[in-house]
């Protein structure tokens, strides 16, 4: 089904560095960030369906330049009280990139995007609520 | 004993009973086949990842047809009609091989399967007729099953788990039915199906999947056993609901009135502490329960006449 909001645009691409590029292609996805980290990712394909599965193309940065690594994805419906009945894996493309395959929001609602990443020995977890209808 | 003894073609593709009959009286009910082949788990446990690896669970199963691979091999190669079906369909004459005769006579059996498609009902016509803007199309739809509708997508949030086009998300629930199936004895439910299906040499995983792209497996590669899953059943499609009772997993409940109740006054002591709490007693008024299950009759029809199969060879 479709995603509540359309995909949003890339928000923060002046703040990306240029080996960690966090335009994933085909001019949309999500950013998100902290203080430390910046999480670009999007879903292939590109519209996720109630029950389907689908893969996420990632790119993790930090605004130091360090090198960082995606350690897991995981999703939660919080107002169900329940995540997916699946658990994604993770594969580490040649070219930095992530993919994470396997997620399927088998529920339609709000669903808690959890991306957890790592630079050296910190571990931090960014989320990002995807609704869908 | 055939697969027919239990999915009748003029009961809906199941048999009317509470409870299946195999070898012996089974603790499950014969789910109905309409729409099997878009579903992506099977059985009321999920133990199947296939339609074609669910096909052959019941010929194995000594409680069930109490079968065997080497069974369907004498059949195979010993019934004339049968052996030059089998070659017209997998191109050379059935073999000595009667596991992977088993595989082949179960990836026929769900190849007629998918073709057991649901007929258009009401509801269709009020929601095609809604979506072409046709409002007197659209008041052909009767009032009870509209307000059915908008309870069954409102308040009782039915379509969480009954979503989509076949009123189903393919996943699996605990709602509020006992697992006892006789004193000291459980239905685990999904969190068996999961062990059974893992174990399975029959799996997508397997080498008798014939997609060496490994798409068709990633449900099965990634599917996450939980602690929840004891007592989780299939949710099951609402099309042609109104003519394949009883219902529930176990067959427990005997009418779409009771299925109603049940929801409206599951008692929540007998849900997962850590579950979802999606299943909540719905307090339904008797107008609504009374609407709701005006809206899910309207899911069903009588189904056309099937046109005789044609002879396998002439």
């Amino acid at each position: 089904m479709k995603i509540l909001a359309a995909l949003f645009p890339i928000l923060l691409a002046t703040t990306a560095r240029a080996n960690c590029p966090l335009d994933l292609g085909h001019g949309t996805g999500w950013v998100i960030y902290s203080s430390h980290y910046l999480v670009a990712f999007r879903p292939e394909p590109m519209r996720i369906e109630v029950g389907q599965p689908f893969s996420l193309l990632l790119n993790v940065c930090t605004k130091s330049n360090s090198p960082a690594e995606l350690v897991a994805v995981d999703a939660q419906m919080p107002d169900h009280r329940h995540g997916m009945n699946y658990r994604p894996s993770i594969v580490a493309g040649t070219d930095g990139r992530y993919r994470a395959e396997g997620l399927v929001f088998h529920m339609p609602g709000r669903w808690e995007l959890s991306i957890d990443v790592r630079a050296g020995e910190e571990t931090e977890r960014l989320s990002h609520d995807i609704i869908l209808k | 004993m055939s697969c027919a003894t239990c999915h009748q073609a003029g009961r809906d593709w199941s048999d009317g009973r509470a409870r299946g009959m195999g070898a012996v009286q089974l603790d499950r009910r014969t789910p109905s086949l309409w729409n099997v082949g878009y579903a992506h788990w099977f059985g009321w446990d999920g133990a199947g990842d296939s339609l074609w690896a669910q096909s052959i669970r019941p010929i194995l199963d000594p409680q069930e047809m109490a079968g065997g691979a080497e069974l369907v091999g004498r059949l195979l190669r010993g019934d004339k009609e049968l052996a030059c079906g089998y070659e017209r369909a997998f191109g050379a004459k059935p073999g000595t091989d009667d596991q992977q005769l088993l595989v082949d006579a179960a990836k026929a059996l769900a190849a007629f399967q998918a073709t057991l498609v649901s007929p258009r009902t009401p509801f269709d016509e009020f929601r095609d007729a809604l979506v072409a803007g046709d409002r007197v199309a659209a008041s052909r739809y009767p009032l009870a099953e509209q307000r059915g509708l908008k309870v069954f997508s409102g308040s009782a949030n039915c379509e969480s788990c009954h979503y989509g086009p076949r009123f189903t998300n393919g996943e699996f629930g605990d709602v509020g039915i006992a697992f006892f199936v006789r004193p000291g004895e459980v239905d685990s439910g999904r969190f068996g199906g999961l062990v059974r299906l893992l174990d399975s040499p029959f799996n997508l995983l397997g080498s008798y999947n014939d997609d060496a792209s490994g798409a068709s497996a990633q449900r099965t590669r990634h599917v996450r056993p939980q602690h929840s899953n004891f007592g989780e059943f299939r949710v099951p499609g609402l099309r042609q609901v109104a003519r394949s009772g009883a219902y529930m997993h176990d067959g427990s409940l005997a009418t779409l009135d009771a299925v109603v109740r049940h929801y409206s006054e599951v008692n929540p002591d007998r849900l997962h502490s850590d579950g979802t709490p999606l299943v909540r007693p719905l307090g339904l008024s008797p107008q609504q329960g009374a609407d709701l299950v005006a809206f899910l009759r309207s899911l069903s029809v009588e189904p056309p006449p099937r046109s005789p199969l044609s002879p396998l060879c002439r």
